[in-house]
Order: structure tokens, then C-alpha cells, then sequence
């Protein structure tokens, strides 16, 4: 850091900091100073920002100044709903505000109710009861590290089975569109479980090109020639099983370790939180009963999960000062460069 | 009147946005995103509203000479500068030859973002007082929220390895099981609510976002 | 006074004074704790590690100067894991202030990537504007970028840029990344690009924000999720590079155990006053 507008700058800020942190011993002018100094710049740069970006590039430019384009003549309806939500400020006609808030709520609210139960309810719930399944016991290399033999490593047995379960990917009937369906996969030898774990973006029961990538990584690694001698390497400690750190230091293939097989128990507790939580919110009937022991559940469900909300709003808070802190040192470090 | 054509165009406006979701061909799949340039326009204009109120109040501030009235000059100037600079530089994010050489950048990299992040880093003092100073296990729920938290946060720092290997995964199923059943709770009950709140103000049962006569 | 009452009745100020050293402390001396590394992390690095060179990621600013701290680090992980790669990065950005932090980035790793070319390797595309919870702007980023942003941040239009060649929408790019402090953010691409066009979505977020985020790992609508300082310190591990995330973590190790401890106290100071009045009664 050399130049003189970068130095002073830094120390700008280191002052400007203290300034702030000085509210913690007392409320005094020079925090009153700089907590008026950041309104005022925030309030310059959204204006600044704002102007740039929407108001000259989206409105003035292809209403006024469109170029080798037409003009866009229908712009002067934002700009005119635009006007007339400035006219909040005078009282006597602040009601013709009213129409470009109409207008915005209208939009709002079309685009977003349809997106919202697309993905807040449907998907949502969806996903709530797959993993309540009473799926076999397979080999599985976890997300999670939890892999088939229960002690986090996987042995080459298991690798094998692993490979088996992918079949013969990828298969050569794509669809037009360049998915393969469930039937296509299976005569490709591909899991149905396997399958399903996979086709989640969206759950269209098939399997588009980015859905299959990880796929097509995989079975060219298990494939390659040399796959057990390179297996047989990355066993450091010899005891015959690959652990999670082996695979990585191995440098093996490093795509997607898939779960096939879920703790059921996961599975339950998911369905249970998620009911009795929305119970707990259906306030059209009483809480007595059956009804009100589900309800109570939910709220130990919404306990649980506001204390972790607490515990990383307290983790991001305390981010935020070790970013500053970060910040201060650096510039006590470089002064102390500069000195001695 | 003053009512009537507000509540007929969120009706209108969001009737045919729904329909285009179902129907993403002409006309509708122009209006939507017509209809969503033009509310980034107007979005801009209430943006410009809330900082004329400001300047305007703080502006009376400086004329009736009250209590503190100088720290508004203060903001003022402020505004003033960083406007001015924006408006006339330009917003400087260019990278020639690696450097950004822009009063407005200046501003913003020495004066907007430290400030920012300062002013909400004081949060995590007033945390600790505040826990020290509220937040006590008088119930059930409220033991399991602390217990709740308490995992939470050690298991995610790394010296929780050293106090019991364990603490992190049990960290991790707690965000990945309970808590996930209460937030798809939240979320989807939360999802329910504002679908049925979008519906009275598209039908006009809820007038409140356009004011009082 | 009594030493019950003296103790709950403590000022606030040494309170405050034992959380600053509580930060200042570990990063002065730090102690160099290991970090381990989750699923959620794990998941996204091993989704970019599939990836080949020269495809397109697309890395979304929605974020502040407020959430720099938290935020910050795990972009410039990403953007260099991304660049290690030979990954092309179009950034485009939900929140007005992300293009200046896309520029703090891309200034950044320049120094590290020297070869790489503005336009070529990376864009940044400029404030996406709109309300709605990121909705639109998703929407129209997804179908029409151009039509989105006609130009980058520099004023170039669309069509100069050889990044954007092909690129119709970012439904046809392999990955598209939110740094997201609040809405527009993850939110927004999870309910469009990724319900309805099927684009892979990773996510780094606040830590505030990253408890509502699980539902969207678990149900596959997020292929990797980074929360906080400490999801940039697990990336940071992943990639081999130290970062503020790392460098952060031993304070943040410190500070939680303060907060816990004064918990702990007022907790056992509640218990004692509530038994010293039993007994009085």
C-alpha cells in the first residue's frame, strides 16, 4: 500500500471506527458526528447509485436517448407514476401517490404468489416426506461421511458395489431435449434409488445434462484401467478401508459422494417437526387434546430452532467485529512497518 | 375515485401476472416483464421519496436552528458531496490496469463501508450484554432454546474439537434436523400466510398499503 | 450490596471491554485452531471441482458493505477456486452496492490470476435492479440476460462481451452462485432459476440468514451452502488458501465461550437469587 489516497484513506476509516466504537463508553459528539456523516454519504450514494443504474440507463436513455433504437414512448407511464409518488410530499395531493403504490403492489404481489408456492410449499413439502422411506441397507459414501460398514471409511468391496450401482453411464437414448428418463436409466443398469437421489433440479423424473454430470465423472474414474492399483495408494495406514481424509489427500475422484441410504429415524423427526410446527400456527382451533399435545411438540420443534438461529446471529454479530478488528490492526501493522 | 383505480389496477395488474405464469405467451409474457421494468422505475422514485423526507426534515432542522441542528449540516454536506461526486465522476468501478482512481470510489471504499460495518459490528457488544443481562432459563422452552444455542454456537467454532470431538457433529445434526423442521415450519406457514394476504389485497379486502383519506 | 448483586448489576462496560479483548486478543496472537470442514461446504467444492475449464459460473454480489466481514472472504475463496479452475465468472449483482464489491474481488484476484482478461475470463454485469424479493430480476436474468442488462458496469454493451457469447440466458450456464445477505438473494434464485429453469444454485449467506437456508440443502434446491465466517473459513481449508475467514475463526472461538460463560453466570446467579429468596420467604 503505497499511494498517498490509499494511506490516508485507510486512516480515515481507522478514525472514523473509533469514532463509533466511542458510543460504547458514552453517547458524544463524535459519534453523533460520524452517525450523521454515514447517513448523509448512504443517502448520497443510493441517490448517486440509483440514478446511474435504473433511472438513466432503464428510463432517460430509451425514452430520450435510445440510439439506432425507437424510441420507447411507453416509458412515460413509470416516469409519470414516478412523479406522482413525489407528490406524497405535498399533503393537498398526496393521495395521487396512491396509484404508483397500486401499481407496484400489483406487480409484487402477481410475480411473487405463484413463485411462493411453487417453491416455499410445494417443494417444501415434498422434500419433507422423501426422505421417509424404509430404504435397504446399501453402500453408501455419505455427504455426511456416514459410509456403509458405519465407521466412516469405505472398503474396496464396497467400492465395487458402488461402481455396480452405477451401471452403464451414461447411456445413449437421451431424450430430445437431452434428458434421460427412469425407463433409459434402468437399461442403462442405473439404480432406481440412485436415480431418484438425483433428479432434484428440478424432480421432473429425468435426469437433465447438469443432473448427469457427476454421473459421467464418476463412472470415467471407476473405469479407468489402473482403479485398484490407484485405490490401493491412497490406503496409507494399509488397514485395508479408504477414509475420508485418505480420498481427498489421494487426490481421488472428488465429485459428489451420494447418500443412498438416509437414517430413518432423520426421516421421521423431519415429518414429526414439520407437522407439529405447523399445527402449532393453526390458531382457527383450540390447543386441547391431541391437538394441543402436537401443538406443544411443535413449539419444543421452534424452540430448537430458534436457538440456533440465536447461536448463529451471535456467530455472525461477532463476524462483523472481527471484520472491523481485521481492518484496525492492518493499519496499526503497516504503521508499525512505517516506524520501525 | 381516489380508492377505486388504485384497487382496480392491483387487481388488474396482478390477475394477468398470474395468468402469465400459466400462460407465458403474447401478450402476457410481455406485460410481465414490462410491468417489472416499470416497477423498478417507480421503485426508484420512492427510493428518491424517502431521501427528499429526510433532507426535507433535517433541512427544517438547520432553518428553526433546534437541538443539534449542525450535526444536519453535517449530513447535509455529506450527502451533498457524495451525491455530487456519483452524479459527476461516475461510480468507478472500472479496473484499468488494476486500479480504481475515483473520488466517488474513494468515498465509498474509505467511508461507506467502514462505517456500515462498524456501525453494525457494535451489535456484537450489545449481544453479549444483553445475554448477560436477559436471557434467563425461567422455563422448559426457554432451557431448550439456551441448550439449543449453546451447541450451536460451540460446535460451530473450532476449539470445540478440542473440548469433545463430538460437539460438531451433534452441532450439525441440530441445524440439519430440528432446526430444519421448524424453519420448513416457518417457511411454508410463513408461505401460506402471504399467499392469503396477497389475496385480500388483490380482491381489495385489504386497503391499509394505500393510506388514509 | 452483596456480591450477588454486585455481580448482576455489573457494568456494561467491562462486559464490553472483555468481548473486544475476546476478538482482539486471538487475532493478534492467533492460536491457529484446525477447522473442519462440514457437508454443506464439502458438497460445493466438490460440485465446482466437476466443472471444466471455460465453463460458465455465474457469481451473484447480493450483498452489502454491513455483511463484508462474513461475506467477503467467501467470494474471494470461490472467485479464486473458480479462476484455479479455469472457470469463467459472470457476476451479476441483486443488491446496488454488489458491483463495487464485484470489482473489490475481481481487483483481487488479478494480482493472483495476472493472465486473466476482463470481458474474456470475467464480467461484471452491474446492478440488476428491482423489488419483489429478487423475483423479476432473476426472471429476466434467467431468460433474457441481455435484455436484463444491456450493457456491463463499464458502459460495454452485450455484444462485445466474448464472456457472453452463447449465453442466452443463465439458465444455460452449469452453476450459478448467491453471496446473499438478505432479499434479493437466495431466496429469489432458489424460487426461479432453480424451480422453474433447473439451474444448479450453491449459496453463501450471513449467518443470521443460514439456519432458514438448511430446508433449500435438504431439499436439493441448493447443491452447496457456505454460513458465515465459518463456512469462509471451511472453503478457505478446501482451496488452500488462507483468507480472513481462517484468520477470523480463533476470535470467534474466544468470543463465543465469553458469551456462553456470561450466560452461564446469569444464569446461576438467576438460581442463586431465586434460592436466597426462598429461603428469606
Amino acid at each position: 500500500m503505497d499511494n498517498i489516497f490509499d494511506i490516508t484513506g485507510m486512516w480515515v476509516a481507522v478514525f472514523l471506527t473509533f469514532c463509533i466504537y466511542s458510543f460504547l463508553f458514552k453517547d458524544n459528539p463524535f459519534y453523533k458526528f460520524t452517525e450523521h456523516l454515514f447517513i448523509g454519504i448512504s443517502a448520497g450514494y443510493w441517490v448517486a447509485r440509483y440514478t446511474q443504474d435504473i433511472l438513466i440507463q432503464k428510463l432517460f436513455n430509451p425514452l430520450f436517448f435510445p440510439g439506432n433504437k425507437p424510441h420507447d414512448w411507453w416509458l412515460f407511464i413509470p416516469l409519470f407514476l414516478g412523479i406522482m409518488m413525489l407528490l406524497k410530499l405535498v399533503p393537498r395531493i398526496s393521495w395521487a401517490s396512491r396509484w404508483p403504490i397500486a401499481f407496484v403492489v400489483g406487480t409484487t404481489l402477481g410475480i411473487t404468489i405463484i413463485a411462493s408456492l411453487q417453491s416455499d410449499i410445494l417443494m417444501q413439502v415434498q422434500a419433507t416426506i422423501k426422505d421417509f422411506q424404509m430404504k435397504p441397507y446399501v453402500l453408501f459414501i455419505g455427504a455426511d461421511k456416514t459410509v456403509g460398514n458405519q465407521n466412516g471409511k469405505v472398503s474396496l468391496q464396497e467400492l465395487d458395489q458402488f461402481k455396480k450401482l452405477l451401471g452403464q453411464f451414461p447411456p445413449k437414448d437421451l431424450d430430445k431435449n437431452g434428458k434421460i428418463g427412469m425407463a433409459e436409466a434402468a437399461k442403462a443398469g442405473l439404480d432406481e434409488r440412485f436415480f431418484k437421489f438425483l433428479d432434484t433440479s428440478p424432480p421432473d423424473g429425468a435426469l437433465s445434462q447438469a443432473e448427469m454430470a457427476e454421473l459421467t465423472a464418476a463412472r470415467q474414474f471407476f473405469d479407468k484401467p489402473d482403479f485398484k492399483e490407484f485405490i490401493a495408494s491412497a490406503d496409507h495406514d494399509g488397514d485395508k478401508e479408504i477414509s475420508p481424509a485418505e480420498w481427498r489427500t489421494g487426490h481421488l475422484f472428488s465429485g459428489k459422494w451420494y447418500v443412498l441410504t438416509q437414517a430413518c429415524f432423520n426421516g421421521i423427526l423431519f415429518v414429526i417437526g414439520v407437522s407439529c410446527g405447523l399445527i402449532y400456527f393453526f390458531f382457527s382451533k383450540e390447543h386441547t387434546g391431541v391437538f394441543g399435545m402436537a401443538s406443544r411438540l411443535g413449539i419444543y420443534f421452534l424452540m430448537i430452532c430458534f436457538g440456533a438461529s440465536f447461536g448463529y446471529t451471535v456467530m455472525a454479530r461477532i463476524s462483523l467485529l472481527i471484520g472491523r478488528m481485521i481492518d484496525v490492526i492492518f493499519a496499526f501493522h503497516w504503521l508499525g512497518q512505517q516506524l520501525f | 375515485m381516489k380508492r377505486e383505480i388504485p384497487l382496480m389496477m392491483t387487481f388488474i395488474i396482478g390477475v394477468v401476472l398470474i395468468i402469465q405464469f400459466f400462460v407465458p405467451h403474447r401478450p402476457f409474457g410481455v406485460l410481465k416483464s414490462t410491468f417489472a421494468n416499470w416497477t423498478n422505475i417507480i421503485a426508484v422514485f420512492a427510493i428518491l421519496l424517502g431521501i427528499l423526507s429526510l433532507l426535507k426534515v433535517h433541512g427544517e432542522k438547520i432553518s428553526r436552528r433546534a437541538e443539534g441542528w449542525y450535526y444536519s449540516v453535517v449530513l447535509i454536506f455529506a450527502f451533498a458531496i457524495t451525491a455530487f461526486f456519483g452524479l459527476s465522476f461516475g461510480l468507478g468501478e472500472k479496473v484499468a490496469g488494476g486500479e480504481m482512481r475515483n473520488p466517488f470510489f474513494f468515498i465509498y471504499k474509505y467511508g461507506f463501508v467502514p462505517l456500515q460495518g462498524t456501525m453494525f459490528s457494535l451489535l456484537a457488544f450489545f449481544v453479549a450484554s444483553a445475554a448477560y443481562r436477559a436471557f434467563r432459563a425461567r422455563t422448559f422452552e426457554a432451557t431448550l432454546l439456551l441448550m439449543a444455542a449453546f451447541l450451536v454456537m460451540l460446535g460451530r467454532v473450532p476449539i470445540s474439537q478440542k473440548i469433545w470431538g463430538k460437539l460438531p457433529y451433534i452441532a450439525e445434526w441440530i441445524m440439519k434436523v430440528p432446526n430444519m423442521a421448524g424453519q420448513r415450519a416457518i417457511l411454508i406457514g410463513a408461505a401460506l400466510g402471504m399467499i392469503s394476504a396477497s389475496l385480500r389485497i388483490l380482491l381489495g379486502l385489504e386497503r391499509e398499503h394505500l393510506g388514509r383519506d | 450490596m452483596n456480591l450477588l448483586q454486585i455481580l448482576q448489576n455489573i457494568d456494561r462496560r467491562i462486559i464490553y471491554v472483555l468481548m473486544f479483548l475476546s476478538v482482539i486478543v486471538p487475532l493478534v496472537k492467533p492460536l491457529g485452531l484446525p477447522i473442519q470442514t462440514t457437508a454443506p461446504a464439502e458438497n460445493f467444492y466438490d460440485y465446482i471441482e466437476t466443472l471444466k475449464p471455460g465453463d460458465k459460473v455465474a457469481l451473484s454480489f447480493d450483498y452489502d458493505p454491513a455483511s463484508r466481514p462474513e461475506v467477503h472472504p467467501m467470494a474471494l475463496a470461490l472467485a479464486y477456486h473458480c479462476f484455479r479452475k479455469k472457470l469463467k465468472i459472470i457476476a451479476p449483482s441483486l443488491w446496488p452496492v454488489g458491483p463495487s464489491l464485484a470489482a473489490e474481488i475481481f481487483h483481487d484476484m488479478k494480482k493472483e490470476f495476472p493472465h486473466l482478461k476482463y470481458g474474456v475470463d470475467f464480467v461484471n454485469l452491474g446492478y440488476i435492479s428491482g423489488p419483489t424479493q429478487g423475483v423479476s430480476q432473476v426472471e429476466s436474468l434467467c431468460t433474457d440476460l441481455k435484455d436484463a442488462r444491456p450493457v456491463d458496469v463499464h458502459g460495454t454493451p452485450y455484444d462485445e462481451l466474448p464472456i457472453l457469447k452463447g449465453v442466452k440466458g443463465l439458465k444455460d450456464i452449469r452453476l450459478v452462485i448467491s453471496l446473499s445477505a438478505g432479499d434479493p438473494g437466495i431466496p429469489g434464485w432458489v424460487q426461479i432459476a432453480n424451480a422453474r429453469y433447473g439451474v444448479k444454485i450453491g449459496g453463501g449467506a450471513t449467518a443470521v440468514q443460514a439456519p432458514q437456508f438448511y430446508p433449500y440443502i435438504q431439499s436439493g434446491q441448493l447443491i452447496g451452502f457456505l454460513g458465515g465466517l465459518r463456512g469462509a473459513a471451511e472453503y478457505e481449508t478446501l482451496v488452500g488458501r488462507k483468507g480472513t475467514g481462517m484468520a477470523g475463526m480463533d476470535a470467534q472461538s474466544f468470543a463465543h465461550i465469553l458469551i456462553i460463560l456470561l450466560i452461564v453466570m446469569a444464569n446461576v446467579l438467576f438460581f442463586l437469587e431465586k434460592q436466597q429468596a426462598k429461603w428469606k420467604g
